[in-house]
């Protein structure tokens, strides 16, 4: 019994398996010291409502234009973590959109809370 | 290079459930876009690629994964070309951030790795790693047991009309509570009944219900969160090999166990291919109404239903799980 079990440990598949799944039990451990929230099994766990002001050269997008500026799947809920539609903004701005600078303010709540703001260019 | 029939799965590299399974989430997947390069999250990935050239090879491994995984014998390389889109997608596109991609992607690859050997056992692993996940995740979050986060989602955001009719009859928040409380519960259950075979066909029906009603509460199947789930489920069952079928009357016989009637019908229907293809197929599409989704999900319960272990069994058999302890105890003997 030990020693095909040994065996079964010892495949490149499995030995391949359980990096991969020690390494998301890393980042779900790691997802308990962190604001984000990506590879780490956290499947809607929090509901983000935000309004996304943006403006680009003097003109201010529309709630639409600003989702697709961002390429976010809604234009009013996150479902993971207001950092992660921080974290989006905030690498778009500094590489992508550097071309046509933005100024943003994001007011958001979290799970109905009270309200937070963020703003960029910071 | 051999084609092969889709829908027969079995004589192949991995086991016939392995096959069913991987044909099953490419299927449910098949509709679906592949992300494109837009703020990754390694820079490495912008230099590598132009936007162009990272949808051709998306597309590529899309293309050479679906052919790959239903016409050919070569199953697992279609599955590591999807794990490979789908895994190198959700890198490539930081806001495309997904949990049902991942987990999608995260199934193929497991799949991809398997064969004989090892049968089905790291996807039971992956599913078991992503409900302890999701309930760590969650019992450390106060609004899940304060009832904020429920609250949120069924009130506030889809203003699901009969949880509000319901929530007036309790004190406030407290349904939102209980239904929290009831989720962090059910995904650590979920999580240990799956880790412990003895429990599986418990743990598959709980999560069965668990995910249906979440998806009719909601009226949304979370991207291929859903079937992903449902399509892993079958991992935790012993396939039979050799199926006998006679139809008048009713009786089907698997080197496992034999069952009459009414489960005779369920259980030819369950292990037929061309039935659980037809019920991914319908839950994949994306029915307004929900109408049809809803039926297809009360077939989904039906068949999964005589894997309870104590439901009354009105044939030869005993509960399936005891016929299956009983014939390998005899075959260890």
């Amino acid at each position: 019994m030990a020693a095909r079990r040994s065996h079964f440990f010892k495949q490149p598949g499995v030995i391949a398996a359980t990096v991969i799944l020690a390494l998301q039990a890393c980042m779900v451990i790691r997802a308990r010291f962190v604001e984000s929230r990506y590879f780490c099994w956290s499947p809607h766990s929090t509901q983000v409502r935000f309004d996304l002001d943006v403006t680009v050269n003097g003109r201010k997008l529309s709630r639409t234009e600003a989702a697709q500026r961002y390429r976010l799947w809604d234009a009013e809920w996150e479902a993971h973590a207001p950092q992660n539609l921080i974290d989006t903004i905030e690498s778009f701005e500094s590489t992508y959109g550097k071309r046509e600078p933005a100024e943003v303010f994001l007011r958001y709540q979290v799970n109905g809370g009270a309200e937070s703001v963020w703003r960029w260019p910071r | 290079m051999i084609l092969v029939n889709p829908l027969h799965c079995k004589g192949l590299a991995l086991p016939e459930q392995l096959v069913i399974i991987a044909r099953l989430l490419a299927l449910s997947s098949v509709a679906l876009s592949p992300f494109p390069r837009f703020v990754p999250f390694f820079e490495i990935l912008d230099r590598a690629f132009t936007p162009a050239g990272f949808d051709l090879l998306m597309t590529a491994l899309r293309i050479a994964g679906y052919l790959l995984i239903f016409f050919t014998p070569f199953v697992r390389s279609g599955c590591f070309a999807l794990a490979t889109m789908w895994l190198g997608g959700l890198i490539a596109c930081q806001p495309c951030h997904s949990v049902g991609h991942t987990y999608l992607g995260c199934a193929f690859l497991m799949v991809s790795l398997s064969n004989r050997a090892t049968g089905a056992s790291l996807l039971r692993a992956q599913l078991i790693l992503l409900y302890a996940g999701a309930a760590i995740n969650k019992a450390v979050d106060a609004d899940w047991w304060n009832g904020r986060y429920f609250e949120t989602l069924m009130v506030t955001r889809y203003q699901n009309a009969l949880y509000q009719r319901i929530a007036e009859d309790f004190p406030p928040m407290m349904l939102s509570k209980l239904f929290g409380i009831l989720t962090i519960g059910t995904q650590a259950a979920l999580a240990i009944l799956f880790a412990c075979k003895r429990w599986w066909p418990g743990a598959i029906l709980l999560a069965v219900t668990f995910h249906s009603a979440m998806v009719v509460l909601v009226n949304q199947t979370f991207g291929p969160f859903f079937l992903a789930i449902m399509i892993s489920c079958l991992a935790f069952l012993d396939w039979p090999e050799k199926l006998r079928m006679h139809w008048r009357p009713p009786r089907i016989t698997s080197e496992y166990w034999e069952a009459t009637g009414f489960r005779a019908i369920q259980r030819a229907l369950f292990f037929s291919p061309p039935v659980l293809f037809a019920i991914v197929l319908v839950l994949s599409s994306n029915y307004r109404s929900g109408l049809v989704r809803n039926a297809a999900l009360g077939l989904l319960l039906l068949l999964f239903f005589p894997w309870w272990p104590t439901a009354p069994v009105a044939e030869t058999g005993k509960p399936i799980y005891q016929g299956m302890k009983k014939q390998r105890s005899s075959s260890a003997g």
